[in-house]
């Protein structure tokens, strides 16, 4: 089992680990096929240009994939549930690096279930906000 | 567009209320799980390594919160109209309620339904938001994961 953090000992305000991530275009395509999503804007590098982008943009459910990774690298999937997650995809995310940061935003008991509230986001080298998540985890009884 | 034809959209959009997809059913593969995380550049092996995964409390595979993105091919974007007199439209947000992990060998029914439109005024001009709702059921009828995605024209 991995490492992860004690529900009792979480804080709101503590930060998660910061992953740094570089997506290419060749990645893009990879997940196109496992995600089934061949929507233009995520493979036709001259359609992209001509609506005014720099180019193809990363898939939003791509960005909030390896947002979570962020998350999990932290608190396991093994030891909390994701029970809901909101994300609201703020800039289109461009093929390159980028950074994917968070931290406790709250936490409850509920009806005998242990609730940890974060909001984590993705965002560039210049610190510009690409997508932005409110997740709820829920720890498992044994964890 | 000035805000009486953006209304007048938003109007003719919001007969789309309640419209439907039709339902898509599918055998969630192992295979499939151990790609979808590939993609992503998850390592975890709780995604593809049986042996590892039943020590686990899971007790097997199970994939990762985000795979119910894979069950919306043939319902989005296709249920939002994409052929509106805006230039670009993106994808703008997603909630969705988590109820049980996927796993191998779920049969999953996806349907979506149209569920709202709306505009406002943007920095650089108007906004079109559309929203559907995705729903995912397994074999039993037992409802799996619950998905509200928004799209954005401008």
């Amino acid at each position: 089992m991995p490492r992860t953090q004690p529900f009792e000992s979480l804080r709101a305000g503590d930060e998660l680990p910061v992953v740094e991530r570089t997506i290419d275009a060749q990645q893009l395509i990879r997940f196109a096929g496992a995600a089934n999503d061949y929507s233009r804007p995520h493979w036709d590098h001259a359609y992209m240009v001509e609506q005014g982008f720099p180019g193809v943009i990363v898939h939003g459910w791509l960005t909030v994939s390896v947002m979570f990774q962020a998350v999990t690298a932290w608190i396991p999937l093994e030891t909390a549930d994701f029970r809901r997650f909101q994300v609201r995809y703020l800039q289109p995310n461009l093929p390159g690096r980028a950074f994917y940061r968070g931290r406790v935003t709250g936490k409850s008991v509920q009806d005998a279930s242990r609730l940890l509230e974060l909001e984590v986001w993705a965002e560039t080298a210049a610190g510009v906000r690409l997508a932005v998540s409110h997740v709820t985890l829920s720890f498992a009884n044994d964890s | 567009m000035n805000p009486a034809e953006l209304t007048a959209l938003v109007q003719h959009l919001k007969r789309r209320t309640g419209m439907k997809t039709p339902a898509t059913t599918n055998e969630v593969e192992k295979g499939a799980i151990r790609k979808f995380a590939q993609a992503t550049g998850d390592p975890n092996p709780l995604y593809y390594d049986e042996v590892y995964a039943r020590s686990t409390r899971f007790g097997g595979i199970v994939a990762p919160p985000t795979f119910v993105c894979a069950f919306t091919a043939g319902h989005f974007p296709e249920i939002v109209d994409a052929t509106l007199p805006l230039a670009t439209m993106l994808h703008s947000e997603d909630v969705c309620e988590c109820i049980r992990p996927i796993r191998p060998g779920d049969v999953i029914t996806a349907q979506a339904t149209y569920a709202d439109a709306f505009w406002r005024q943007g920095r650089r001009g108007p906004l079109v938001f559309q929203l559907a709702d995705l729903v995912l059921r397994d074999a039993s009828g037992q409802t799996v994961a619950e998905v509200r995605i928004t799209t954005v024209s401008f």
